[in-house]
């Protein structure tokens, strides 16, 4: 958190000092810039250095900051959800593993990310539709899952445990648990992820 | 001068995301503000090398 907050201050004051750093260059050096070679040298270091560090700084750490699940709940539809992350009453699966810390920080992110090369990408990809249908072409309640969970995401923690291995059930359908053909919820398995919410469509 | 302001919006626009993350200024940043830095150094080399050009330095 000290080191995340120290980042960010650093993010800040590169921005600030870099636009400081033009605005007295274009607007306060005596010369214009194309007569005066030391305002073309500061504004080459304030735009082509300055400016693009400032930027992947930034850029790091807001893509670190979305994972976050306040930043889930910053979108007003998630709100519910988040709620029963948080309610001591819930027995729902999310909030057992949000409130037990079985993981141990940013759970949305977690477990609707897959454990894969590419998998932070696709949830960035699919983090970009969600702003898109909150935003601009609606959503309908309650809210579904795009295709199929992977199941490997539960996987990822759950299959190497023993407790996994040796339960019949599991090894009963242990093939289209892998490849997510059976869900590991609902049936007489596990018990829901979250609340269904009442429906409508919202914007 | 156009170079300058660009980078100056850009940057507010990325340091706005650090004080405040919602999904509406990480798209801001990102996108709306490193497409104005991108074009502030644009801008900047095109005047440069107009001038260079025109004292026939290139």
């Amino acid at each position: 958190m000290l080191e995340e907050n120290l980042v960010k201050a650093i993010g800040i004051g590169l921005c600030v000092f870099t636009i400081l750093l033009v605005v007295y260059t274009i607007f306060f050096r005596p010369k214009s810039f194309l007569e005066d070679i030391t305002a073309r040298w500061l504004l080459l270091f304030g735009f082509v250095i300055l400016s693009p560090l400032a930027y992947l700084l930034s850029f790091a750490m807001v893509f670190e900051d979305s994972k976050t699940v306040s930043f889930c709940n910053s979108c007003h539809v998630m709100e519910s959800r988040v709620e029963n992350l948080k309610n001591p009453d819930s027995e729902y699966l999310a909030a057992q593993h949000y409130q037990f810390r079985w993981i141990a920080n940013n759970q949305c992110y977690h477990c609707h990310t897959d454990y894969n090369l590419f998998g932070g990408f696709r949830g960035k990809i699919a983090g970009f539709r969600h702003v898109w249908a909150y935003y601009v072409v609606g959503y309908e309640l309650p809210l579904k899952i795009y295709g199929t969970y992977d199941n490997q995401i539960c996987l990822y923690c759950h299959g190497p445990v023993r407790n996994y291995q040796e339960l019949e059930e599991h090894q009963d359908y242990l093939k289209d648990l892998d490849l997510s053909k059976k869900s590991c919820l609902g049936s007489d398995c596990h018990i829901a992820t979250h609340p269904k919410e009442r429906k409508k469509s919202g914007l | 001068m156009f170079a300058g302001i660009f980078n100056i919006i850009g940057l507010l626009l990325v340091s706005f995301s650090l004080f405040k993350v919602t999904p509406i200024t990480i798209i801001l940043s990102t996108g709306v503000g490193g497409l104005l830095i991108g074009m502030a150094v644009l801008l900047y080399l095109k005047v440069v090398i107009q001038d260079l050009r025109k004292q026939k330095i290139l």
